[in-house]
């Protein structure tokens, strides 16, 4: 069912039902999810019960994001079959997409307890995890989901991505480098090490690999908005804005934090004999830097008006 | 090894989680800055908000009222103060009282993070179903005047009540 078949192999098939089946995977796999659609009814016309044929199905509606016909598609085949595992995976996906996160989460362990050797399940239910904030959870997954299958180079992509959530910027950049070992044309492996980069203090290196994910998948919109994101952070005028995020993003309470420590500062200095010249420089370069940290984005919105980022 | 025994496959997620019930919810982070300028009865209000429409109708009562708590609590400190509490002067000087205001603000801040600790990952979860945050201008401007305007009041009135027993 995922072994994509090319276009003359799949039209050769003797059998008009193997035929549209093989044809509807070939559509689904190269995004002609129309296609898709068209041969898998093509099929079912001549054997309504045929599950592959459903699976494509589905697959041709959630290539176009139509997630309530896919929903139905494998509730029928569901009905057919409640053994079916793939259905059930399937299932985790659309039902994560339209944001029924535990009807999902039961459908994946569903699907793990017919067939826990099977790779795909412990993928998406690590997707799922991610969605949600569970993290460490969506790592052991794609950890378990990679052992089962190592030949796959989104799986360390997507250790990467978590790692880079959970500021492990170090396991980060291990991981997208075997992803990128794995899979040197994918996208996902690119935008990985990007991402590593950017929470690392990389803006320039992350906005290259931006830029090589978007040469390789131009049509993605999540990659070119963590492109211009990184390109926001090479700016000049953004640079320390960057840095600082980047600094108060570690602090519990953020920039309240800070404010707390400076007032703690200003009202504890004239106990602790600091003269209140040094005082009035703290408070004064205080008052620049929250005056910058609004600032920042309108002029560097300005700047990118003047000067465009480029691919 | 056998999927019952599997920790990895347990559920983790709780048995309500669907956000196509949600309605819009503001940034929680956002929240804070109401929750500064604003004091606990803005914070708690827009918190609740969330709250509310994550379905959570018993957290939002717990913060609404959680926040008029605060709020009475901290209008009675400020309130003593003002009136010579703690050995403060009376009608002393701006630092001084200023600060009382910088503890209202740290407070309801400090309490808001928790808050919006809690309620990242339902946000989270919620923003990725493709859903944007709700836009909080307009309910963040009217809850820091009302929220400050009735602590305010709330100050005052405590105060009377001193000024009446001294």
């Amino acid at each position: 069912m995922d072994i994509q078949t090319s276009e003359a192999q799949a039209s050769g098939a003797r059998d008009p039902l193997e035929r549209a089946a093989r044809l509807a995977n070939h559509f689904n796999g190269v995004g002609r999810h129309d296609e898709a659609e068209r041969e898998a009814i093509r099929g079912l016309s001549l054997a309504p019960d045929d599950l592959v044929l459903h699976v494509e199905l589905a697959r041709s509606f959630m290539g176009r994001k139509r997630w309530e016909d896919a929903d139905t598609v494998l509730q029928r085949l569901l009905a057919l079959a409640p053994d079916f595992s793939p259905a059930f995976n399937l299932m985790c996906i659309v039902r994560t997409e339209q944001g029924s996160y535990a009807e999902a989460e039961k459908a994946v362990l569903e699907a793990l307890r017919l067939d826990p050797q099977w790779a795909s399940p412990y993928e998406v239910y690590g997707d799922l995890m991610t969605r949600t904030s569970h993290l460490d959870k969506a790592k052991k997954l794609y950890e378990r989901a990679r052992a089962l299958n190592p030949e796959d180079a989104e799986l360390p992509s997507k250790i990467a991505l978590v790692e880079t959530q959970l500021n492990r910027i170090g396991p980060a950049h291990a991981a997208a480098a075997a992803g990128l070992a794995l899979g040197p044309a994918e996208a996902l492996a690119h935008a990985s090490r990007g991402n590593a980069h950017l929470a690392g203090g990389r803006p320039f290196r992350a906005r290259a690999d931006f830029r090589e994910a978007l040469r390789i998948d131009p049509a993605n919109t999540s990659l070119e908005e963590a492109w211009l994101a990184a390109d926001t952070a090479c700016r000049v005028v953004y640079l320390p804005m960057y840095y600082w995020t980047l600094l108060i993003e570690r602090l519990p309470g953020q920039q309240f934090l800070v404010w707390g420590i400076f007032l703690a500062f200003t009202f504890g200095a004239r106990s602790l004999g600091i003269p209140p010249e040094f005082v009035g420089g703290v408070a004064i370069a205080y008052i620049a830097l929250c005056v910058y940290t609004w600032v920042a984005n309108p002029i560097v919105k300005v700047w990118k008006r003047i000067v465009p980022p480029k691919l | 090894m056998n999927a019952r025994d599997d920790d990895l496959l347990q559920p983790t997620l709780a048995a309500d989680l669907d956000v196509r019930a949600y309605g819009r919810l503001f940034r929680p982070q956002s929240v804070l800055w109401p929750s500064f300028f604003g004091g606990p009865l803005a914070g708690a209000t827009l918190f609740g908000i969330n709250y509310a429409r994550m379905g959570r109708r018993d957290l939002a009562l717990r913060c609404w009222i959680g926040g008029v708590l605060l709020a009475l609590v901290l209008a009675t400190a400020v309130a003593w103060y003002l009136s010579g509490g703690w050995g403060a002067t009376v009608g002393s000087q701006r630092p001084e009282t200023r600060w009382m205001r910088y503890v209202v603000s740290g407070t309801s801040v400090a309490i808001g993070w928790f808050i919006a600790k809690n309620q990242a990952p339902r946000y989270t979860a919620w923003e990725g179903a493709g859903n944007a945050p709700a836009n909080l201008w307009l309910p963040g401007i009217l809850a820091v005047i009302a929220g400050a305007i009735l602590f305010i009041g709330a100050t005052f009135g405590a105060l009377s009540t001193f000024r009446a027993y001294d």
